[in-house]
């Protein structure tokens, strides 16, 4: 139980903050307590305390606090009024030789420090703990990402710890003005969050306004940064992802340069980018990193999947049950005949194959890695052929469906990709009812949906609408680089210059006057 | 403020879900029509109608395993009444789904009916949104319409679309007859300086075996459908068959021609020098002298020769030019007698009305009205310019050497 | 409480899409048979001087409406019931328009549908996106302007490329002379889209850049003049004069010939897009306006509380318009001739009239 008088300093004895310690603790056996003996002073107790599994052992042990402090034989007095003080700032001087040091008065804050990864040193009789940064501990590696693969770039991934991944984006941009704030959210999880930004090229009213939506996000737990996501993002009801995440490092570089803010978060690879508008998520960095007519042939590909993912099936409902005229003869003869002696209605059996479909797609994605194959086998090929060949469903019909699932994996994003199957499901229902001028009106509403969307005050359909020329350059297209010379317009800063355009400019100017909402 | 939008939307989802699919219809519910064959009942006014309707599983058999070689390919439903709209829903007693006929490609007209006039058959093909304006327009020469629906062709599974092939392929390449549809002849039948000239089409061989499916089981088909001549109207009502190179005049003066074959005279040998037609330019004008109109054609037209039975030395610019001077004639000569025969009709099938109108639009608006007897009497003037432009793979023919 | 802002594009769009608006459908300007083309572009030349007249009364009062300048210049009892008039007017263009849309699509397609559906989907749509604001609606005109200039661009080029079109059929020009051009430019090309504008009125104030309003306007509606009639010649040239008049929806027939090798055929569904996006747009702006009108006329804020109430009004008066839809296209003659006249030019006209006695008057007593 915490209590007022708990928080309070600590006390002087020793002995007396171990025992509250463990008793905090619950006694936890992966609390180590070292004693460490000063061959000058043997009469003061120093106690080196830290969590098993959190600190850096090589640290500890090899240039380690508690060997080498035993050489140092001199005078402690000469350091402090009395042997203790001596004592203590003899081993803060070497701590803070070895790691970073802070020094804390509280219980509270021993506790903090060791559970983030600290070794606390105490000393008997002062009642100040040292802190030595020793965070380490065992950690995945650097790895390949696995969510956004690039053909050509950079093969390294975010992983869950925080100081690592600060250090891949720094080594991408040396210079001052990568800015970094660091906070704790969470009052259970204490998780650390990092805010990274371009100083002269980000809008200060956006950093401003991250870091007050962060503070106000009132969470107990922050396990991963979807947590932060839905806190801090504009609207909840709606289909689509108004922040951007990434795992990889060069990503959020490219947008801290853009002038973007990044989120990190402790404990998980997924950092965050706000603001967010929806062609970003059409954006792979492949299109920087090969030529750029594959870019815009690759990106416009992108948008054609996106669109058939969303629309296909309804728009094979609507020709085929309303608009049978603007089916080519041949073609309706075939479908017809491919259809004659299936026992549903287009609409139902659409219905059927698309969530069969997303069935096999959730069960490849949870299965065991090595059953997934047998699932995409038995489900694809044995389950397909099968319910043609029983006339169930029409070969038409497995063709539109495979074709959408395909469709749908083109999308470098994957919650763009998902919200894309949800709505397809409404749209199929407003074909199945008044076809294509039912898909029409679902589409318009879509599409004044998206462009209601903001994402910390830029609109997400930017620069769509509002139409901004000058942001074309990226956009469907991604043009050479030598054109992106020009466009500072928006950002006024030379760094910009050659920083890979995104629509995101357009932030300082919009941010300002879409606020009447 | 906050939850209205979602109620808007659950307001705007609900109503669509509870008002049903009204105009939905399932493929397996229709019956694709190919074409539509109108015929005249003998004695009073009701028409006879017949729908030639797809079974769509006997052409794309394999797909489904079944289905396939039970049937013909297309099943002629017929019936009467007094207006076509009728008869459609009439059909209904005798098929067992809803006709669509957003796929008819050809409309076959009796000869019997178009003889006594077309003009009331084609109001329903604009009111109604499923059928087309492109679909083509053919006359069942000495037969009936739904006898030309009836019969089973080889190479094309659906008799329409073997209509439609020989007509586009006959027109684009031998120029006889034309690809006319609908509207072209709703503009011919509107205009007051224009008549309508249609394609037709006959059935060779014996009519009752072709709507057997043995039919396109030998080799020599016992009943073939062949597109022949061209109807001429007159206020809607078909005066006279043009066959041959009266047929190919008309197309000519038209400038519907794309490509054709011209026989000339080499000496004494006739028709011993063949040339392609590739390509063929007219312009007409019409201008009122004294009354009478005068009809001035200029045509200019290309092409290479092709066959020769007489030994020509074409490295000779003069033969050349003298073959070219025989052709410019021949052509002369063909489109006057095309004309000479609408005039015998009083049929202004070329469109020399409106030409008039668009030169001369005060003058047309004065004679408009006895145009078709104006234009019987009207002075007709032909320039040809005929250029052959190549000979072919050879210059000599190996007739020359022996 | 900020103002929405339009962007100058965003009004050129809205502009373009409303001149479109059902008038790229119907068989417009066609009682000029042959020379609907030229109609159309005298329409639009008449149109840039009322458009004129519009952008002089705006700048007058540049932070006002329509609807709350008639009141500052004709004092409170009389320029309310003038607003009034003009708010009754805008529901009952936008019935119009919503009316048109429907039937357009009983016509085509959905010929067992009841139209009641159909137009209340409709309203229904308009309805969320006016929700949503101006803003939005500005938004999304940017993005149909480039499908419907797609569309248009595809559109031209698959008719050139079917080889169906025969200049003949658009000669001889002025086969009657100028008067039946003349007639059906005044009234009905002359207001049937560009004297509707006059609900631009009701948005000028969000501009964000009321410098450029003139020249916009008078750039959107010239464009967008030539491109209608660049569309009605067209439709002609293919069809010939006679089956585009006698035609309600000369467009849509016109694209059905099309044909490019046996595949790209049946392009209905694309222009019967086209008509029913640009129809959004106008039956938007005018339902914005006639929600803006009432608003201020009654003092009602926000005024998006009005949105369904004012919907439900445009959905009663579309049903009950008119019996038929013969009697919708010939009430639409006769109103356009003998009322839309005296609303869309006749209370600009009255309202440029009274002001300059005012400011003149007014300058004489000092």
């Amino acid at each position: 139980m915490r209590t007022s008088t708990e928080e309070s300093s600590l006390q002087e004895e020793l002995s007396v903050i171990l025992a509250q310690l463990q008793q905090r603790l619950g006694n936890s056996p992966d609390l180590i307590m070292r004693s460490i003996r000063i061959p000058s002073s043997p009469t003061t107790h120093v106690t080196a305390l830290h969590i098993d599994g959190l600190i850096d052992k090589q640290m500890m042990n090899d240039s380690g606090l508690c060997s080498n402090l035993a050489g140092s034989g001199s005078d402690l007095t000469t350091h402090g009024s009395t042997i203790q003080e001596g004592v203590y700032s003899l081993l803060y001087n070497h701590a803070s030789a070895l790691c970073e040091v802070s020094t804390t008065r509280t219980l509270d804050g021993v506790l903090a420090s060791i559970l983030s990864g600290d070794t606390v040193l105490l000393i008997d009789g002062i009642a100040e703990a040292i802190c030595c940064g020793t965070k380490g501990g065992e950690s995945r590696g650097v790895d390949e990402p696995t969510t956004q693969v690039v053909i050509r770039g950079p093969k390294d991934s975010f992983n869950e710890t925080l100081a690592t991944n600060i250090s891949l984006v720094r080594r991408r941009i040396r210079n001052p003005d990568l800015w970094l704030e660091k906070m704790k959210l969470g009052k259970k999880t204490q998780t650390e969050v990092a805010i990274m930004y371009m100083k002269n090229t980000v809008d200060d009213e956006l950093v401003q306004e991250v870091k007050h939506r962060l503070q106000k996000a009132n969470l107990s737990a922050v396990l991963e940064s979807g947590a932060i996501e839905e806190m801090i993002q504009d609207q909840t009801a709606t289909f689509f992802p108004t922040i951007y995440n990434s795992e990889r490092p060069d990503v959020i570089a490219a947008n801290l340069l853009e002038g973007r803010v990044a989120i990190l978060v402790d404990g998980t690879p997924f950092a965050l980018l706000v603001p967010t508008v929806f062609a970003q998520f059409f954006q792979s960095p492949d299109d920087y990193y090969n030529r750029f007519d594959v870019g815009i042939f690759l990106r416009m590909l992108r948008y054609i999947c996106y669109l058939i993912s969303l629309l296909l099936p309804s728009v094979y409902i609507a020709a085929i049950t309303f608009h049978q005229d603007m089916i080519p003869t041949t073609l309706l003869i075939s479908i017809a005949s491919a259809r004659d002696g299936i026992p549903f209605p287009a609409f139902i059996e659409a219905m059927l194959m698309e969530l069969s479909f997303e069935v096999l797609r959730e069960a490849g994605v949870r299965m065991p890695r090595a059953m997934g194959q047998a699932v995409s086998i038995v489900g694809a090929l044995v389950l397909g052929q099968a319910a043609v060949q029983a006339g169930i469903v029409s070969t038409a019909m497995v063709i539109v469906v495979s074709i959408t699932g395909i469709a749908s994996f083109s999308t470098p994003a994957y919650n763009v990709a998902i919200s894309a199957r949800l709505i397809r499901l409404f749209i199929m229902i407003l074909a199945a009812t008044l076809g294509f001028y039912g898909i029409l009106l679902g589409c318009i509403v879509l599409l004044a949906h998206m462009c209601s969307l903001k994402s910390f005050g830029i609109p997400y359909m930017a620069p769509f609408a509002p139409f901004r020329l000058f942001d074309q350059k990226d956009n469907i297209l991604r043009m050479p680089r030598w054109s992106f010379i020009k466009r500072s317009r928006l950002i006024h800063q030379e760094e910009a210059a050659e920083s890979w355009g995104r629509a995101m400019n357009a932030s300082s100017k919009d941010s300002s006057d879409s606020k009447g909402e | 403020m906050k939850p209205k939008p979602i109620l808007l939307s659950w307001l705007l989802l609900s109503i669509v879900v509870l008002s049903g699919c009204w105009n939905s219809k399932e493929l397996s519910h229709l019956a694709i029509v190919s074409a539509i064959g109108m015929d005249k009942l003998p004695g009073g006014s009701e028409y006879r109608i017949s729908f030639q309707v797809i079974n769509p599983s006997e052409i794309s058999s394999g797909i489904q395993g079944g289905g396939g070689g039970r049937t013909t390919a297309v099943t002629v439903f017929a019936d009467n009444g007094s207006t076509l709209f009728e008869v459609i829903r009439k059909i209904t007693r005798k098929v067992p789904r809803e006709l669509l006929f957003s796929h008819v490609k050809v409309l076959v007209i009796g000869e019997a009916l178009a003889r006594d006039g077309i003009n009331d058959l084609f109001d329903t093909f604009e009111r109604l949104h499923q059928t087309r304006l492109t679909t083509k327009v053919v006359i069942a020469r000495n037969t009936s319409a739904e006898e030309i629906l009836g019969v089973i062709t080889p190479m094309e599974k659906i008799p329409a679309d073997a209509i439609e092939g020989k007509l586009e392929f006959s027109s684009n390449l031998w120029s006889e007859n034309l690809e006319y549809t609908i509207d072209d002849i709703i503009r011919a039948l509107v205009s007051k300086g224009r008549e309508p000239v249609i394609s037709g089409v006959i059935v060779q061989g014996e009519i009752e075996r072709g709507r057997k499916k043995s039919n396109v089981e030998m080799s020599r088909p016992d009943a073939l459908i062949m597109v022949r001549g061209l109807a001429m109207f007159k206020d809607g009502k078909m005066v006279q068959w043009l066959d041959g190179d009266k047929a190919r005049g008309v197309i000519k003066l038209l400038g519907k021609i794309k490509s054709s074959v011209e026989e000339l005279d080499c000496g004494s040998k006739k028709d011993a020098v063949t040339v392609e037609l590739t390509k063929s330019k007219t312009r007409i004008k019409t201008s009122m002298h004294n009354g009478k109109p005068l009809l001035e054609i200029s045509i200019i037209e290309e092409g290479g020769l092709v066959d020769t039975k007489c030994a020509l030395d074409l490295a000779r610019m003069d033969e050349l030019a003298m073959l070219e001077q025989r052709w410019s004639k021949r052509s002369a000569e063909v489109v006057t007698a095309s004309i000479e025969a609408a005039q015998k009709q009083k049929s202004d099938i070329f469109g020399f009305g409106e030409a008039l109108n668009r030169t001369n639009k005060l003058e047309w608006k004065r004679v408009q009205n006895d145009w078709n007897t104006l234009f019987a009497k009207g002075e007709i003037r032909v320039v040809v310019d005929s250029y052959i432009r190549n000979s072919g793979m050879r210059i000599k023919s190996f007739l020359q050497q022996s | 409480m900020d103002t929405p802002k339009i962007s100058i594009g965003q009004l050129f769009a809205l502009i373009i899409l409303f001149v479109f608006g059902t008038s790229i459908a119907v068989n417009y300007g066609l009682d000029a048979k042959k020379d609907a083309w030229l109609a159309i572009l005298l329409g639009t030349f008449s149109g840039c001087l009322l458009f004129s007249l519009y952008s002089y009364l705006y700048r007058q009062y540049p932070t006002l409406t329509l609807t709350s300048y008639a009141q500052r210049i004709m004092g409170r009892p009389i320029g309310w019931v003038l607003g009034l008039v003009l708010v009754l007017y805008f529901i009952y263009d936008a019935a119009r328009d919503v009316r048109d849309a429907g039937e357009l699509l009983v016509t085509s397609v959905f010929d067992t549908t009841p139209i009641f559906v159909l137009n209340a989907v409709m309203l229904l749509a308009i309805a969320y996106v006016l929700y949503k604001g101006i803003e939005v609606l500005a938004r999304l005109s940017e993005i149909f302007i480039v499908v419907i200039v797609g569309f248009g661009i595809v559109g031209s080029i698959l008719v050139f490329a079917s080889n169906i079109i025969d200049l003949n059929n658009l000669l001889p020009v002025l086969e009657f002379g100028w008067k039946p051009i003349l007639t059906t430019t005044y009234p009905n090309t002359f207001i049937f889209p560009f004297g509707e504008m006059i609900c631009f009125c009701m948005l000028f104030p969000h501009l964000n850049n009321p410098k450029l309003q003139m020249k916009t306007g008078l750039i959107a509606i010239i464009i967008s003049g030539v491109v209608l009639s660049y569309t009605i010649a067209i439709d002609i040239a293919v069809l010939g004069a006679d089956i585009s008049s006698r035609s309600i929806f000369a467009l849509l027939t016109m694209v059905s010939k099309v044909n490019i090798a046996d595949f790209l055929q049946r392009l209905d569904p694309v222009a019967l897009f086209t008509m029913l996006i640009v129809d959004f747009f106008k039956i938007a702006l005018l339902y914005y306006a006639a929600v803006i009108g009432t608003a201020e006329l009654f003092h009602v804020k926000p005024h998006r509380r009005l949105v369904m109430p004012v919907g439900a009004v445009i959905m009663i008066a579309s049903m009950s318009i008119s019996g038929s839809f013969n009697e919708h296209l010939l009430e639409g003659k006769l109103s356009i001739s003998n009322y839309q006249v005296l609303v869309v030019i006749g209370i600009p006209l009255l309202l440029a009239a009274v002001h300059l006695i005012r400011k003149y008057a007014g300058k004489g007593n000092r």
